[in-house]
């Protein structure tokens, strides 16, 4: 159990006797023997590893492997002598008293207890075992069934896994407490898998059919809550916990990430559908290089881009492998229970991950385009060739829409420039290029840098639309884009000629034409010639500056011209029809032609900004089959390159060898399609035990390994080993499908006991190692978020699309640097959907879900705290929401019930804790609601509407029982 | 040594409650020496403030947070040799939001310097006021961070690392001391009227630690936390009674389920949240001071009264044992606050005549009232600012991380020193270059903790504010 009080705003911390128990008093109920790789190993790795362990041997010795606990040392000595303490080598020196024998030889010598927890290890024999997780899983017999005895009020079970924990209460003289109520379990049901609460009906009708044949009446709630849509948007959370989930970049402007929901939608869609687990990991890691894309393969992909980036790092390349351990930390937590980020900068202390296994991950993923905005990211959702056809019929149309406003609004631009001309006798000039745009960064470029991944410091359009490098804000170090549309006059061949000092390229029609990159000066133009079709197609030119001189000029000649100047010349003359119709009459220009002018240009706009396609995902790319080298980095920077390294698997794990096999047609590596085949393969011997553990730990309340992101050895021991590892080969067998194993939880008798625990068990087991009662647990902040929202009936069941935004009063947006920023305001209907919809931005949290313990954004998170702080009361009493919503329950109430005030009651008791209100229940709320009109003087209806906060606050209403 | 590992044993303490709060305190039993209580002591319920590691010169700390980077070279840190050379090319290595270059046009300091107490400090015209408190402050003038862009450079500084997702100083600090004083937050923030800084809540955050360690932000004007007050109408009386009854009822409901403790400490906040709407509007009546003292803050004259109000708040938390209080001077962007990109001169003049005023009010009334002994207060920005123009024209000065002025009084800080150089034009530290983790290692000193063990267990490392190597205090200016 996991009652731990801390105050959000007094960091007051309230503890108690519970907790105070220790894992050693807990395991030594059982264990007799002492137990290595729990006991033995970690003392080791702490105390001795510096000089006897992975990186060094002095005196011969290693203790980080069973060869090396009994090695003869360079002294002649042995270090464990098995089954003699007094003849082990270790056990002397860590007894010595004098100076430069004594072991360890820094800090304090070891305790007695660890000196003789040693001793008895090594009279046990002194076996070195590897580590549990890291042992292939096995499929251990299902234990008899046991018999509690006549005492006892547990009702007996064939369910294999209360066969398996009932064994182990038998062993340490406990027994399984009573069933819990009726009323409570269906509660606790619908929580733990809808995160919605019974209506009243609900219950009524579930206990009406208990009553006549209890297991058949559970089980069929059972089935009809795991085929609920609410169930996906329930277990969709706990996924996007561990994949640090969030739909904003953090940093500085902390910026939206196109089309993040859809990642959210896939997930809630994929829990519903009963997607069997090693395909929706098959779908996230490469569902880009599966033989059959789907859509949803291609949304799933977003689990790479979920991470944290900042746009505008100090070190980009530091930045870049920044980004690689975001998804190695997310993939070894999150699938493998694996803490690999610990090996990016030396060898895994504790656990035997070298630092080439680390880099061996990395080069799996080193083909992955940045994060950042663009096309890399955001990709239109094609998967048939149905599909396809229709994406460029869809482009077409929009281009030839776009072609044919643009045509229209040249020919008004033309009849203005007529007008201006003969009245204000200027010269008029058509352009080539159109909808010309530049963006300018500063830094000292040595080349032409992916301007894509880089922050711009200005984004404007050119007007006339000439290349020119005169917004540059200084004279040195800085760098532009260009983009726009070339329009070409007819069909024929063209000379480009480009001459830059510093360095450019040249695109048309997203191909490179002309690199003209490096450091040099003018004189050496480079030229090519292109067949162009006329019409409009997109240009784009790259430029950067050095330091001292510079300039840029791309002429182009074709059929009928020659020469003729993209860039700005001394002769270009600028007549900004933009500003000139803005005041028509002064300029000498029709009103109505001025007015028509403005019309197709906001058009033009709008037929630019919808975009042609229906979908676009956010999901991972790569730019070709081949990966660029990796090489593992000392200490972790980039500077200092180590060995070359291939993609290689977690080498603990077995030998297996990565088929990599490089997929042309889908412009990626292959390389993580190799790997996600090797988590996914029903041999992996951790994918499977990570994600039972995570179910369990949903449905009990913990994990049965209590730290369900690290399996590794400074992890928690799991509490029932032989009961993950048949749960994990159970999952497998069951062809990795996670509703069946979730079944046979909720079905099993330890899920439906009470969370009352005997005094036995209270005073033997007060954190609950053995299962001998249910967990009580607290509603997560979606869950209290949502439960208001079902009792004032106002909750909106729409399911799936882009995020919704709930009021965030003005005082906590003015943290931001422009308040407000990124928050938009949401319908009353928006608000009212379910929590899971709520856009999550990285620094601006609803804190209704912050305060409730909602996790970190930035990192996995394995399991939520569980605060109780009286920031919480403040908002439970006095914040914005709770009291809109106790008004709108009272309103319905009102409503439903008509004016009998016990009738009120009764059906608000009913609606906010899912159970009928008892007779003293009632009485005590008409005093309470009295009690308020007369002694406080609040009007009938306030009254009430209290009353109505006042169910939301008790402990029962945010408690399962 | 402690450990070198950056892992450690005995992870089953910190993982039986769920890596939740548990952790925190009996991260101390993972020492083999017991950093803090041992956990049977901290069972006796409310006790929430741990003991430090050693004894602590100062209790609390007050961080006046220049947001945007204030120039050294305009204000304590004195570079005569520049005198006459405005608008010289120079060869000077810089790294701004305007990325590397290697040459840049001299922007000469704008403001006129003159020595001041004891110990002869020069200090620019900008800081008149906090000039007169030279011999109780102790200069920084080399520090260096690791990014000169304000949204990482803002983490740097509030959380050590240039990535977001840690816990930041504040959190720290009451992670490591908790509080004396449950009635308030141990960790106030309070912001510039024209908002917060860039990443807003990031900035006081408590990363992978529980939220109950992120900042609290309070407001000068109305209720000072978010949903204290109660809703009109409701008066002390009927929250009593409201209180009262959800007490009972959730009293029978406890007592039918095994006297469970989670159920009980929720009772308890409910109380707790009832003494904090009492306490916490308390501490920011400042209309209990004189006016002798309002006026020694600057509260009495516009241009100061904003920041002259927070500085006082900062003292009457302090006096009610809130551990850390953050000052933002400058929000928003652009020169809303000290990031002086065009306009060195408009810019700095008007931040600097908001706030040295209310500074050294601050640093008089501690003083006055020997507080400033147990009182840290930190000065400075997430960077400084370059000798050279940003632009062709303009006094604009960009982003400097390579070398910048932070300075500390109070708290067992020795006054009237100053440590550490820049180069002759202030681009870079020169002689004993402090990072920031040496900044912070400082602050934890001070306060009693060793920052080379003050850790927390997350994501398979034990994770320090200080980072795995070990960082040693800025003894030179400890006393």
């Amino acid at each position: 159990m996991k009652s731990i009080c801390v105050s959000t705003l007094a960091v007051l911390c309230i503890f108690f006797a519970a907790n105070t128990w220790t894992a050693e008093q807990g395991f030594a109920q059982n264990a007799k023997t002492v137990h290595f790789s729990r006991e033995i190993q970690p003392l080791l790795a702490r105390r001795c590893f510096a000089c006897h362990g992975p990186d060094k041997a002095e005196g011969g010795l290693r203790l980080n492997s069973a060869e090396g606990l009994s090695a003869t040392l360079d002294s002649g000595a042995q270090a464990v002598v098995a089954g003699n303490p007094a003849e082990s080598e270790i056990i002397k020196r860590i007894g010595s008293t004098e100076e430069g024998v004594r072991m360890p030889p820094e800090g304090k010598p070891l305790t007695e207890a660890e000196q003789t927890l040693l001793r008895r290890w090594i009279e046990e024999g002194g076996k070195f075992e590897n580590h549990w997780a890291f042992e292939p899983v096995t499929r251990p017999a299902v234990p008899e069934a046991v018999n509690f005895g006549p005492e006892s009020k547990a009702v007996p079970s064939a369910n294999p896994i209360d066969r398996f924990v009932d064994s182990k209460l038998q062993q340490v003289s406990l027994s399984r407490t009573s069933r819990a109520e009726a009323a409570h379990l269906l509660r606790r049901l619908y929580y733990d898998l809808i995160g919605l609460p019974p209506s009243p009906q609900e219950v009524d009708e579930y206990l009406k059919e208990y009553a006549a044949n209890p297991n058949a009446a559970y089980e069929k709630q059972v089935d009809k809550l795991l085929a609920s849509e609410r169930y996906g948007e329930k277990w969709a959370r706990h996924w996007l916990d561990v994949v640090r989930y969030a739909e904003t970049n953090s940093f500085e402007r902390d910026g939206r990430k196109p089309n993040a929901y859809r990642y959210r939608d896939y997930v809630i869609r994929s829990f519903n559908e009963g997607k069997p687990y090693d395909r929706f990991l098959l779908e996230q890691l490469a569902g880009d290089e599966l033989p059959q894309i789907t859509k949803d393969s291609l949304v799933a992909t977003g689990f790479y881009r979920m991470g944290i980036w900042d746009d505008e790092p100090a070190d980009r390349e530091l930045a870049q492998y920044d980004g690689y351990d975001d998804i190695i930390t997310t993939v070894g937590q999150g699938i493998l229970g694996l803490t690999m980020n610990c090996s990016r900068c030396h060898d895994h202390k504790i656990d035997p991950i070298p630092m080439t296994d680390y880099y061996g991950m990395l080069a799996f993923f080193r083909n992955i385009t940045p994060n950042g905005n663009g096309p890399h990211v955001e990709r239109p959702l094609i998967a048939s060739e149905d599909d396809k056809r229709r994406y460029e019929e869809a482009m077409a149309n929009s281009k030839e829409k776009v072609d044919a406003i643009q045509a229209k609004l040249t020919e008004l631009e033309n009849k203005i420039k007529a007008q201006v001309q003969t009245t204000q006798n200027q010269e008029g000039q058509t352009y080539d290029l159109d909808d010309l745009e530049y963006r300018f960064y500063r830094d000292d470029f040595k080349q032409l840098p992916n301007f894509d991944e880089l922050k711009a410091e200005t984004i404007a359009k050119l007007d006339p639309p000439l290349l020119t490098i005169s917004p540059a804000t200084r004279p040195d170090n800085f760098g532009f884009v260009f983009v726009g549309t070339l329009i070409v006059p007819e069909d024929g061949e063209y000379t480009f000629v480009l001459d830059s000092d510093d360095g450019s390229r040249l695109s048309i029609d997203g191909k490179v034409v002309i690199d003209h990159d490096g450091i040099h000066g003018e004189g050496r133009a480079k030229r090519t010639v292109l067949r162009l079709s006329k019409g409009r197609i997109p240009l784009r030119l790259d430029y950067f500056q050095g330091v001292f001189g510079k300039g840029l000029t791309l002429h182009w000649s074709g059929p009928g011209f020659q020469r003729r100047p993209l860039t700005v010349t001394e002769k270009t003359t600028s007549l900004d029809i933009n500003k000139l119709v803005e005041a028509p009459e002064s300029n000498g220009i029709d009103k109505s032609l001025a007015s028509e002018f403005r019309k197709t240009r906001r058009q033009l706009e709008e037929a630019k900004r919808v975009k042609p396609w229906e979908e676009y995902g956010l999901c991972v790319s790569e730019t070709g089959t081949n990966a660029p080298e990796t090489f593992v980095l000392l200490r972790g920077s980039p500077q200092a390159k180590g060995d070359k390294v291939e993609p290689t698997f977690i080498s603990i794990l077995g030998n297996q060898q990565p088929e990599i096999q490089p997929n042309p047609e889908r412009n990626t590596s292959g390389r993580r399609l190799a790997l996600a085949k090797w988590i996914t393969s029903p041999d992996n011997r951790l994918t499977s035990r990570v994600i039972v553990n995570r179910i369990w730990q949903h449905v009990f309340g913990r994990g049965i390994v209590r730290s369900p992101n690290n399996f590794g050895q400074l992890g928690e021991m799991p509490t029932h080993p032989e009961l993950l590892d048949w749960l994990a080969s159970e999952l497998v067998a069951q062809e990795w499908k996670l509703k069946p194993i979730t079944k046979l939880m909720v079905m099993s008798e330890t899920y439906r006991q009470s969370v009352v625990p005997t005094p036995l068990a209270q005073q033997k087991d007060p954190v609950n190692d053995w299962f001998s009662h249910a967990n009580m647990r607290r509603l997560s902040a979606e869950e209290i978020r949502d439960s208001i929202l079902t009792a004032t009936g106002k909750i909106n069941l729409e399911m799936y699309g882009p995020s919704i935004f709930p009021e965030i009063s003005r005082e906590v947006l003015a943290g931001q640097s422009v308040p407000g920023q990124g928050w938009e305001k949401s319908s009353p209907e928006q608000q009212a959907r379910r929590s899971i919809y709520i856009h999550i931005k990285r620094s601006l949290v609803v804190p209704m879900l912050s305060t409730f313990d909602f996790p970190d954004t930035d990192t996995s998170c394995e399991a939520r705290f569980n605060t109780v702080q009286p920031g919480q009361a403040l908002n439970m009493l006095n914040g914005d929401f709770i009291h809109a919503q106790s008004a709108e329950f009272a309103q319905r109430i009102r409503r439903e019930a008509g004016s009998d005030m016990k009738n009120q009651i009764r059906l608000a008791a009913s609606l906010a804790l899912s159970r009928t209100a008892t007779d003293k229940e009632i009485e005590h709320a008409e005093s309470l609601i009295k009690r308020l009109q007369d002694k406080h003087s609040l009007k009938e209806e306030d009254a009430f509407n209290t009353y109505c906060l006042f169910l939301f606050n008790l402990n029962e209403f945010v408690y399962l029982d | 040594m402690a450990s070198k590992f950056c892992g450690r044993t005995r992870r089953e303490f910190l993982w039986q409650t769920g890596a939740g709060f548990g952790g925190v305190a009996l991260a101390g039993l993972l020492s083999q020496d017991g950093f803090f209580n041992s956990i049977a002591n901290a069972s006796d319920s409310a006790g929430n403030s741990k003991q430090p590691h050693f004894a602590p010169k100062a209790k609390s700390v007050i961080f006046l947070f220049m947001y945007g980077g204030p120039s050294h070279i305009d204000t304590f840190d004195y570079k005569p040799q520049m005198k006459g050379r405005d608008n010289q090319t120079v060869q000077v290595k810089t790294f701004g939001r305007g990325g590397h270059r290697n040459t840049g046009r001299i922007v000469e300091p704008r403001w006129d310097f003159k020595q001041y107490g004891e110990c002869g400090k020069w200090v620019s015209d900008l800081f008149p006021n906090v000039a007169t408190c030279v011999d109780d402050i102790a200069f920084i003038h080399s520090m260096t961070a690791d990014s000169p862009i304000h949204g990482s450079a803002m983490l740097m500084m509030n959380s050590g690392r240039v990535q977001s997702g840690h816990p930041s100083l504040g959190s720290w600090i009451n992670y490591g001391l908790g509080s004396v004083n449950e009635n308030l937050p141990g960790y106030v923030v309070m912001l510039d009227p024209t908002g917060g800084p860039i990443s807003g809540a990031k900035n006081w955050s408590s990363g992978y630690m529980p939220a109950s360690y992120q900042g609290t932000t309070f407001r000068t004007q109305g209720a000072p936390i978010l949903d204290l007050k109660s809703r009109d109408g409701v008066s002390r009386e009927l929250q009593r009674d409201i209180l009262d009854s959800l007490k009972a009822q959730n009293q029978e409901h406890l007592a039918m389920r095994g006297n469970n403790s989670e159920l009980a400490s929720r009772i308890a906040s409910y109380e707790l949240a009832y003494k904090m709407q009492e306490s916490a509007p308390e501490a920011v009546n400042i209309e209990e001071e004189t006016a002798d003292t309002q006026k020694l803050y600057g509260i009495d004259k516009d241009r100061t009264r904003d920041f002259g109000t927070k500085c006082l708040l900062a003292r009457r938390l302090v006096e009610r044992g809130v551990r850390f209080i953050q000052v933002y001077s400058g929000g928003s962007h652009n020169d809303d606050n000290w990031d002086a990109h065009s306009d060195l001169k408009k810019n700095h003049d008007y931040h600097a005549g908001n706030t040295d005023l209310p500074i050294a009010g601050l640093l008089k009334d501690l003083k006055q009232r020997d507080m400033l002994k147990d009182t840290l207060v930190v000065w400075g920005g997430e960077f400084g600012r370059q000798p050279t123009a940003e632009y062709a024209e303009g006094t604009g000065r960009d982003h400097n991380s390579y070398g910048f002025t932070m300075w500390m009084a109070g708290g067992g800080i020795k006054g009237g020193t100053s440590v550490g150089t820049t180069d002759e034009l202030g681009a870079a530290a020169v002689d004993d270059p402090f990072h920031v983790k040496r900044l912070h290692a400082t602050i934890l000193n001070q306060l009693g903790i060793d920052p080379n063990r003050l850790s927390y267990f997350h994501s398979g490392l034990d994770q320090k504010l200080v980072g795995v190597e070990h960082v040693e205090p800025i003894r030179q200016i400890i006393s």
